[in-house]
């Protein structure tokens, strides 16, 4: 009796602990929402609610390590996404390579997991913090090598090795919104109206033949979101590519990516991530904008008039300890400089 | 199959033939790439619009006929750059060093001697001006014979369109490196220079990280990487302009500047500045002088960062007053940048007027370099 008691205690403060969580998890997220989509604070909170409560959801889904199982219940979760549907589009570009970008969101967990159990071909998963924690339970790698998680640096070079030769049909699967390479590797994109920051992966192995380029596209009918699969409408060029070519394709994919962000928010799962990465890229456009300050007390004291040994001294020091500040300082909120 | 193509490539080539049919067959190709730019410039029309943009904020007062003739030289000097392009890439090494050898004038053949010559370090830049690609091979045949040369570009995962320029540079077999510029190119860069050799820099290009800075180029404030100044700073290399562009006929022109002068005071942030700007005070003499070559145009004011449309002033003066047009351009009204640059402005404006009033004090005027050192 002793023992049924403390079970039913700890189950309590379980289910309280997970409750309280999930509600303070909702209310940071309802913060990020408002801050990144331009909503009010309400629609945002109703919105975070739902977003939180499907989070935990799919991690405990993910957490089990049942594909079948989790298949059957991301089903019920009425997701935007018709996997089926998407499913058969894919199949229309089913070349013996191509490239899955997904915004990291509940559908395209949803549909990786449909698409690796229920198809042919070989998965080429992009290692991220959170392609670790939501899909890697639910990808059990094949003997064949099918469903591998790979670093970026891996993926390109696994996709040098296909173009030597290698028969079997693979689909390579990036995360644009929230995947990370090096630092010079990150060009600049506009996301939801602002400056953002993407890997050049997609355009490297796009370019390099791992073509179509496949993503979500939406659109809202009777008020509610509908996702399909939608191929980049270029062609690879044939001489390897110019700049304008990297930038036009990163630009689709942000636009995409936005599209999703506005139409599902609910359904997005990396909003701290995104955040976070917007939050450095506006601490970054701060710090270039005192940088063209520097640059004008640096034009303006070359000139040799009027600005005094003193007064360039401090201005210089003073704007180079705020960039410094700036530049090493974590993710913060919108209301600070800039 | 490739392999026999490859072969008869290779072959054909550097045949004698095939040299006389590629140089009769120049003026048609010639007229046929600029009838194709002239009809790619009235079908671009983006780009088309960004370049008069562009052209009428570097050249303002340039008129609209002038401008439009030079619209139509860049098209055509980007498609005939372009071709060369790929006819280089598909040359094999003897024919591209004869091809090299036979096809340029140099001005300024003093310059490149003196540099080569000299027991210092040399850093030849050049911006992406011309046939930039033509300038390379022919700098790494004609260096080879004195210094070892080491060109900096983007690796081909940073940038996926500068793969052909390795294959390009590794083909001549000649006393040549090619380093990518990731986080060990500093290091790189200076063991290069360590023992006199030679460095292969272009500075017009920038990425968005803390080492830029911002110099004036064509009346505003553009952004600069100060990469090439500090490797000639820290090395005390030569730094020798050069320009390659085309003249008719099929020729190259390769002007070599005199050297650029490397500021030396005791603020070294300061020398990398002033000796940036040095750099691109001279590259904007040779866009002044013959602008369609330049390929970076059509991006030109994405150069001019957040304040594109605050011009530096042309004097001495004003520069307090127009420090409040660039404020207000950089900082949204209200926001917390916008405070912090107003209040700067105040301590800026009371540091100027202050110093007015005490007489005898440096007023930094004719040398700015030296001034510096007082702060």
């Amino acid at each position: 009796m002793k023992s049924l008691l403390k079970h039913w205690g700890e189950t309590l403060l379980s289910g309280m602990r997970g409750r309280f969580s999930e509600r303070e998890e909702a209310e940071a997220l309802a913060y990020l929402i408002r801050e990144m989509l331009d909503i009010p604070a309400r629609e945002a909170t109703i919105l975070a609610r739902t977003c939180a409560s499907r989070r935990a959801k799919l991690h405990r889904l993910c957490a089990s390590g049942k594909p079948e199982q989790s298949l059957r219940r991301l089903k019920r979760m009425h997701l935007p996404l018709d996997v089926a549907k998407a499913a058969r589009t894919f199949e229309t570009y089913s070349s013996s390579v191509n490239l899955l970008s997904l915004p990291f969101t509940a559908s395209s967990i949803h549909l990786l997991v449909y698409l690796f159990h229920n198809g042919q071909r070989q998965f080429r998963f992009l290692n991220t913090p959170l392609a670790s924690k939501y899909l890697r339970p639910l990808i059990v790698e094949a003997e064949d090598g099918g469903g591998v998680f790979l670093s970026a640096a891996e993926m390109v070079e696994d996709s040098r090795g296909r173009r030597r030769g290698e028969a079997s049909a693979t689909t390579y699967v990036t995360f644009p919104d929230h995947q990370l390479t090096r630092a010079d590797t990150m060009w600049r994109t506009q996301f939801l109206d602002e400056d953002y920051q993407f890997s050049t992966l997609e355009p490297l192995l796009f370019l390099r033949g791992c073509g179509p380029l496949l993503t979500l596209g939406g659109e809202a009918t009777g008020g509610r979101a509908h996702l399909d699969i939608i191929a980049y409408p270029a062609p690879p060029p044939a001489d390897g590519g110019a700049e304008s070519d990297v930038s036009a394709l990163l630009k689709w994919l942000g636009e995409r990516m936005s599209v999703l962000f506005r139409l599902a928010p609910a359904d997005v799962v990396s909003w701290e991530y995104v955040y976070a990465r917007s939050c450095r890229t506006r601490a970054r456009n701060t710090v270039m904008k005192l940088k063209e300050v520097e640059g004008y007390i640096q034009a303006w004291r070359s000139t040799g008039a009027s600005l005094n040994a003193e007064t360039y001294a401090w201005s210089v020091k003073e704007l180079r300890e705020l960039q410094g500040a700036l530049h090493g300082s974590a993710p913060r909120p919108r209301a600070t400089l800039g | 199959m490739n392999a026999m193509k490859q072969r008869m490539i290779d072959a054909l080539y550097p045949s004698r033939l095939s040299y006389w049919a590629m140089r009769l067959a120049a003026p048609l190709a010639a007229l046929m790439l600029d009838r194709l730019a002239d009809a790619y410039r009235s079908l671009d029309v983006a780009t088309t619009a960004r370049l008069r943009d562009n052209f009428a904020l570097a050249f303002p007062e340039m008129t609209e006929t002038a401008r439009e003739e030079l619209i139509k030289k860049h098209w055509r000097s980007k498609f005939q750059s372009e071709f060369e392009r790929i006819q280089l890439n598909a040359m094999p090494r003897e024919q591209l060093i004869r091809f090299c050898r036979t096809h340029v004038e140099i001005e300024g053949e003093r310059n490149f001697r003196a540099a080569c010559e000299s027991s210092r370090p040399v850093i030849f830049f050049t911006p992406h001006y011309g046939n930039f690609a033509f300038a390379c091979v022919h700098l790494t045949i004609e260096v080879g014979a004195y210094k070892t040369i080491s060109f900096f570009y983007d690796s081909p995962e940073v940038n996926p369109t500068t793969a052909m320029y390795k294959g390009l540079i590794e083909r001549l077999e000649c006393n040549a490196k090619t380093l990518y510029n990731d986080k060990t190119a500093v290091l790189k860069g200076l063991r290069a220079l360590k023992n006199g050799n030679a460095l292969g820099m272009m500075p017009d290009v920038y990425e968005y990280n803390p080492g830029l800075m911002y110099v004036p180029f064509f009346g505003r404030l553009a952004v600069a990487m100060g990469g090439t100044a500090f490797f000639a700073l820290k090395s005390d290399a030569l730094l020798i302009p050069l320009y390659c562009y085309r003249r008719s006929g099929g020729r190259f022109i390769i002007k070599y500047g005199a050297p650029v002068e490397l500021s030396r005071t005791d603020d070294f942030a300061r020398d990398m500045y002033v000796t940036t700007a040095r750099i691109h005070a001279d590259m904007q003499r040779q866009l002044t002088a013959l602008p369609e070559h330049w390929v970076y145009w059509p991006t030109l004011d994405d150069r001019f960062g957040f304040a594109a449309r605050t011009e530096l002033p042309r004097d001495e003066w004003g520069w307090m007053e127009r420090f409040f047009a660039l404020r207000s351009e950089l900082a949204e009204e209200h926001s917390s940048l916008a405070g912090f640059l107003s209040s700067f402005e105040a301590r800026l404006r009371h540091g100027i007027s202050m110093n007015r009033c005490r007489p005898g004090e440096m007023n930094g005027e004719a040398m700015p370099d030296g001034a510096a050192r007082a702060g």
